[in-house]
């Protein structure tokens, strides 16, 4: 493969000094404007204007004596603990007020002029390096800095002092170290289950004619796509205690077990996540060469010998990572384990209950934890980076598997073992699809059909339904932005810089989604970085959880098109940055694109951040099920389910029409 | 333990697509038997109905006397290369190597001896404990090769071997697998596009086109006595001149009025219109004024043992030459020219080019 350095010796000096300016003047700049900002929000929160703030603030003004009146803001109103909240930040603050406040706006102006100078220098004769230093940037202040403020958290006892406490807590008491138990033990009988049910469906999927094949992979796609909780949800409505099947059942005598707990667990998540096993391998059949199988068989090894001997020991490198990822989603699952687990707490599920608990929870046990979590899942993550790049055989496929028909017994056994297990995985869609359309009579089931619940969705919630479309196709246009040009910088710009890029883009992959969620919170909570509970906080989380698929994607996209074209482009007088957004991004688009779609739907489906950091007025429909499920209004819950699932196909069926492909890799 | 193979009335269709509407063919035991055309042909299409990868839907084909059409493809015992080599890439290069004599629950002791007997054949013994992606192609190939060739099958089959390897390695590897056939003594059937390739390597060639044979013979034979203008064509190169034969005085005469005498006739009675198959080397370029076709020398290119002439004949049409070159100088475009002929090496065509009039051919296929 061919690499540049794009720092050329020669220009280091220059990109430096470009590069010092820049964050100079960007620091410069965002402390000037704090200043004003802070001056804004206190002003807004009490009767004092921002102008005898100012004067508070550059000691012109001794510190203003707050009654109750001064307070109008909403948080802080009539009470005691805001009220002293807001005199503490005060006087956090003041010290630096006093030197800042004065230089705000020489500070401005310098900063501007310093960024200014900066990008100059830095795009004179390159671009790129430019976006290295925005892309840094970007991860240090809403990645890194969120994480460490978790970790910071984590490490502070409830005086507010550096120690082990928090530690020694979740140790010592099993509530909370069988959470970490439970979330391990669910996750690797999940991760087997999965492999179990998917490997020998895509071997006989890619190598006999099934059947229907077409739509059964359609059906697998959307199963592994929906909402995670959508599945608990149904089988609760199937097998709970209220169920139909169970009260069924019961009526013949047949007592079903119960579904709750570590059970109901694993059989939701295994059926949802097995789509993604038999993804990776249907995706590893479709490059492996057929020759390999016709060599073992003209050699006299054929049949289950030759699964064994062959097929599997190349297969397996694509199967662990497979099985990996679908033991992080699993590990990382929240929806699944707070409908359907009941007792059986699980990680995600303590993070959240000990974070928002009205009673005897901890913010610092959130945050211990959710270290916890993090570290276990960057080791599995490691692990699998491990083990994907240990055996890669790259064999070219001249003659890819091919589906035969096949006969008899066997047939039919493989036509049912496809039709049962896919079965079973679209059961939730279509139950919640069947149901959306029942009539109803208050929050129960009536007899007959009718479009009620439908009715009662756009009247009720619309506006979480337009939420969920808005903030979701705004992050996608950022996720494509941001993701093409890191792309860019990893595949075509490799150094040093973009190394550290494409880690940071990537680590958020490891995060399980309440955990990214919590640590925004902690980190974008207060003022001066007062983020949360905005729509601004939503798009970014959308953004730093979907950015490493999208930059993978296209990564993959760029590496296939030949640096050649691009050499030709400025050959012929083109700029780096013209060569680009002219050459180079026209030929990635359908693959971006394609990319982007998926994970538009990742992103519509997402619960476990949304949960984290939504306020009312960002409500997305995933939350607005989830609290419809909760409320007992299953009609709502159904009919808004039902339209995240036609989201979901009609944006599968875009992709499928614009990438060309006929499956999906991960 | 080599066997003949004979190929009766085959057909090979895929759904209402007909690639082999209806072949008959004899592979004579221990043979280098190599199946060229071009790509489409059918020729990789009738290796894999050999192989048993592919279906056979109509006729038969036999090792000697036994019908092998619906014998599985583990045991039909053939050893078979593949394009890409298919050499497993999660075993070491040994382990490939006694994979099929595994599969054939032979003694340990063996299948050592066996292994390492191979391993010096192919002259890979130094890589014997290595992965494949560790080998080059070359050596990949000379896996391939062992792997197929140790379980001392009745049949060998080469799927376009050589055609992932660069050209010199093509070269050598060729010389090798030549070689080792001769010393294993294998009935060998071999598929390629490349015809310099197909000469070089084999006893017999099958020509073929659209999934019918146009000719089967010798090397030699073929390159001299095409049974077709196709088979001329895609043998090395030929230029094609009209012209009209007599068959019963004998001459070949030419659109500028030029006859020559020509008694290598077969089947010309009469005059009649026909199609003279020239080979670059086969003119001879004589001054201005010799009776002979006349044509003016456009351009010409000096590659050492050889000069090439692009030549404009008296109707305009363009043929090539070549010359052995020769110390004096290269004749200058512009000049006009008079060619003759090497008489004992034409051919002629009828006019649609199907069917040779030249005495000596032999085609094994049409016989």
């Amino acid at each position: 493969m061919r690499t540049r350095n794009a720092i050329r010796p020669r220009k280091t000096g220059i990109m430096l000094v470009g590069i010092l300016l820049l964050v100079l003047g960007i620091v410069m700049a965002a402390c000037g404007l704090m200043g004003k900002s802070q001056a804004d929000y206190y002003a807004r929160k009490t009767n004092l204007s921002a102008g005898e703030w100012i004067d508070y603030a550059t000691g012109k003004t001794p510190a203003p004596e707050l009654t109750e009146e001064d307070y109008r803001g909403r948080n802080l109103n009539a009470s005691g603990r805001a009220k002293n909240t807001v005199l503490e930040q005060l006087q956090k603050v003041t010290g630096f007020d006093k030197t800042v406040m004065p230089l705000r706006y020489v500070l401005m102006i310098i900063g501007v002029l310093a960024v200014l100078g900066g990008a100059f220098l830095l795009i004179s004769h390159d671009v790129w390096p430019m976006v290295t230093v925005l892309a840094i940037i970007f991860y240090l202040v809403f990645l890194i800095y969120p994480l460490y403020m978790l970790l910071r958290q984590a490490l502070l006892n409830s005086e507010g002092q550096l120690s082990f406490e928090m530690y020694e807590k979740i140790f010592s008491k099993a509530y909370y170290s069988n959470a970490i138990w439970h979330s391990l033990l669910i996750s690797a009988v999940v991760t087997l289950v999965s492999v179990l049910i998917a490997t020998p469906m895509a071997y006989i999927m890619s190598t006999m004619k099934i059947r229907g094949a077409g739509v059964l992979q359609i059906l697998i796609l959307v199963s592994s796509m929906s909402a995670p909780f959508i599945g608990a949800y149904a089988w609760i409505q199937l097998c709970g205690r209220n169920g139909v099947v169970t009260n069924l059942l019961s009526q013949i005598g047949i007592q079903l077990g119960d579904i709750y707990g570590f059970k109901g667990c694993v059989i939701v998540m295994s059926f949802q996540l097995y789509s993604l096993v038999f993804m990776f391998i249907s995706g590893a059949f479709k490059s492996m060469d057929n020759s390999l199988i016709e060599a073992s068989e003209s050699l006299g090894c054929a049949g289950i010998r030759k699964v064994f001997k062959v097929v599997l020991p190349l297969m397996l490198p694509t199967l662990l990572a497979g099985a990996l990822l679908v033991f992080m989603r699993a590990f990382a699952d929240y929806g699944t384990p707070m409908l359907i687990g009941e007792n059986y707490i699980t990680l995600p599920v303590l993070v959240y209950k000990e974070f928002f608990s009205e009673l005897g929870g901890s913010e610092n046990l959130a945050a211990a934890i959710s270290i916890i979590a993090i570290i276990i899942t960057t080791g599995v993550f490691l692990l699998q980076k491990y083990i994907a790049n240990r055996k890669v055989f790259s064999i070219s496929a001249l003659h890819p598997v091919e589906a035969h028909k096949a006969k008899g017994v066997r047939n039919v056994l493989a036509h049912l073992y496809c039709y049962i297990m896919v079965g079973i995985a679209i059961m939730p869609q279509c139950l919640v699809i069947f149901n959306s359309f029942r009539n109803t009579n208050g929050r129960m089931f009536a007899p007959g059909f009718s479009l009620k619940s439908y009715a009662e969705a756009f009247n009720t919630v619309s506006n979480s339904i337009w939420m969920t479309y808005l903030m979701s196709t705004i992050s996608i246009v950022v996720i494509v932005v941001i993701a093409c040009m890191i792309a860019y910088l990893v595949v075509r710009r490799r150094n040093v810089f973009n190394a550290t890029v494409d880690v940071m883009s990537m680590f958020p992959e490891t995060v399980a989604g309440s955990i990214l969620g919590i640590a925004l919170l902690t980190a974008f909570n207060k003022r001066p970085l007062l983020l949360a509970g905005g729509m601004f906080i939503m798009i970014l989380s959308y953004t730093i959880r979907r950015l490493p698929y999208t930059i993978r994607s296209s990564a993959a996209i760029l590496r296939n098109i030949s640096p050649s074209i691009e050499e030709a482009a400025v050959s012929l007088g083109t700029g780096p940055a013209k060569t680009f957004f002219r050459v180079t991004t026209p030929m990635m688009m359908p693959g971006v694109i394609s990319g982007a779609i998926l994970s538009w739907i990742m992103i519509i489906t997402e619960l476990s951040t949304s949960i984290i950091l939504y306020n009312p007025s960002t409500k997305t429909m995933t939350l607005e099920i989830y609290s419809q499920v909760i409320r007992g209004n299953d009609g709502v819950a159904s009919a808004i389910s039902a339209i995240l699932t036609f989201s979901t196909i009609i944006a599968l069926a875009l992709f499928f029409r614009i990438s060309g492909k006929k499956e999906i890799t991960m | 333990m080599s066997v003949g193979i004979h190929f009766d009335h085959v057909v090979k269709k895929y759904g209402n697509n007909t690639i082999i509407p209806d072949l008959s063919l004899d592979v004579k035991e221990g043979e280098f038997f190599t199946l060229l055309g071009p790509s489409g042909c059918g020729k990789t299409t009738l290796l894999r109905m050999v192989a048993g990868f592919n279906t056979i839907e109509g006729g038969t084909i036999s090792f000697d006397s036994q019908v092998i059409n619906d014998i599985a493809p583990a045991k039909r015992n053939i050893g078979m290369v593949f394009q890409n080599y298919a050499v497993f890439p999660h075993m070491t290069v040994r382990q490939n190597v006694e994979f099929g004599l595994k599969n054939r629950k032979l003694p340990k002791d063996e299948i050592n001896a066996r292994v390492n007997e191979i391993l010096e054949t192919v002259k890979i013994t130094e890589y014997a404990s290595r992965l494949p992606e560790r080998l080059s192609g070359g050596q990949q190939q000379r896996v391939a090769l062992a792997r197929a060739i140790v379980i001392r099958p009745n049949l060998l089959l080469m799927d376009e071997p050589l055609s992932n390897l660069d050209a010199k390695l093509r070269i050598e590897m060729r010389n090798a697998i030549k070689q080792i056939q001769n010393d294993v003594g294998i009935t060998t059937i071999y598929v390629t596009h490349d015809q310099e390739e197909a000469m070089a390597v084999s006893d017999r060639i099958a020509v073929m086109n659209y999934g019918v044979i146009q000719h089967v013979s010798t090397p030699k034979s073929i390159y001299q006595r095409p049974s077709n203008l196709f088979v001329a064509n895609f043998i090395g190169h030929s230029n094609t001149i009209g012209a009209t034969a007599d068959g019963t005085a004998g001459t070949l005469t030419f659109g500028n009025g030029y006859t020559m005498e020509y008694d290598n006739f077969e089947g010309v009675e009469g005059t009649r219109e026909v199609k003279v198959s020239v080979r670059p080397e086969e003119f001879i370029i004589q001054e201005q004024g010799t009776p002979g076709v006349t044509a003016t020398v456009k351009s010409s290119i000096f590659l050492g043992l050889m000069t090439t002439y692009f030549v404009e004949l008296f109707n305009g049409e363009t043929v090539e030459i070549t010359e052995k070159s020769s110390i004096s100088n290269i004749i200058p475009n512009g000049t006009e020219i008079s060619l003759g002929f090497e008489k004992e090496k034409i051919n002629v065509y009828t006019t649609d080019g199907e069917k040779s009039l030249t005495k000596g051919v032999i085609d094994d296929a049409h016989a």
